[in-house]
């Protein structure tokens, strides 16, 4: 069961999932991701001090944790638009064609509505 | 060098699995682990086992790695992120086969059926960064 109290911590672990995601550190994604299943996504603020682009993958993972959780979403995460180009959030996707074509077809709906795109089980762990 | 921070594993019976979850946890309250520290979710890649090599061997229990044709095959079928991609390049370079064909005759068995199209063209986009 959730907890939910301690938001803050879940916040930070929003903003190193975020700042992993962008610099390409997929080891340390999965275990952020892991990290915040221990919490409720209404629970977590909107992390301080994001680059833009840090900001959208924040808002997008958190809803998208959420929706695989079934559970509600804090209101910060609606007035976070896209991004204005494409970002791949795995890496390959640059390089791998049919990878790249995956991703613009199954990515999920709260990173394709922001213009993000990576594979339906992103960072899924079963 | 960073790693994950549990290990996966199957039950053989695929079916029988409370009594290694019991000794799991048994294990993590022992040493001052995470509950978690034995991960199944890779299960849902499993559908029969290779004949790999017994890594433990001791009253009770007896470990076996998978083949590295059937580590890739999870690899490929699971396909979620950066990391699956180096370790799937990594078995696909430790089988030192010349083609893909080569590769997908030995994974395919291991493959889930419905599955297989996703896999091959993970396998066809891995192959082609070897070029």
């Amino acid at each position: 069961m959730p907890s939910t109290t301690c938001g803050s911590a879940a916040t930070e672990w929003l903003a190193k999932l975020s700042r992993a995601i962008v610099t390409g550190d997929a080891i340390e994604a999965r275990a952020c991701v892991l990290e915040l299943a221990s919490w409720s996504p209404a629970d977590v603020a909107q992390p301080p001090g994001l680059s833009g682009l840090e900001l959208v993958v924040a808002a997008a993972m958190l809803e998208l944790l959420a929706e695989r959780a079934h559970q509600s979403t804090p209101p910060w995460t609606a007035a976070v638009g896209g991004w204005p180009e494409p970002v791949f959030l795995v890496e390959s996707a640059l390089r791998f064609p049919n990878l790249r074509r995956m991703c613009e077809t199954e990515s999920p709906a709260p990173l394709k509505r922001r213009n993000l795109f990576a594979p339906a089980n992103y960072l899924t762990w079963a | 060098m960073q790693s994950t921070k549990d290990v996966d594993y199957a039950p053989l019976p695929l079916t029988d699995n409370s009594l290694v979850r019991r000794l799991a946890l048994h294990v993590a309250r022992e040493l001052g682990w995470n509950e978690d520290w034995l991960n199944d979710g890779g299960k849902g890649f499993v559908h029969t086992h290779s004949q790999g090599p017994v890594v433990l061997e001791s009253p009770g229990i007896r470990v076996l790695r998978p083949t590295t044709a059937q580590l890739l095959a999870m690899k490929l079928m699971a396909w979620r992120d950066d990391v699956d991609i180096q370790d799937a390049g990594l078995l696909l370079d430790s089988l030192q086969i010349q083609s893909p064909e080569e590769a997908w005759n030995q994974c395919a068995e291991f493959v889930i059926p419905g599955m297989e199209l996703k896999a091959r063209y993970a396998l066809d986009d891995l192959w082609q960064r070897r070029d």
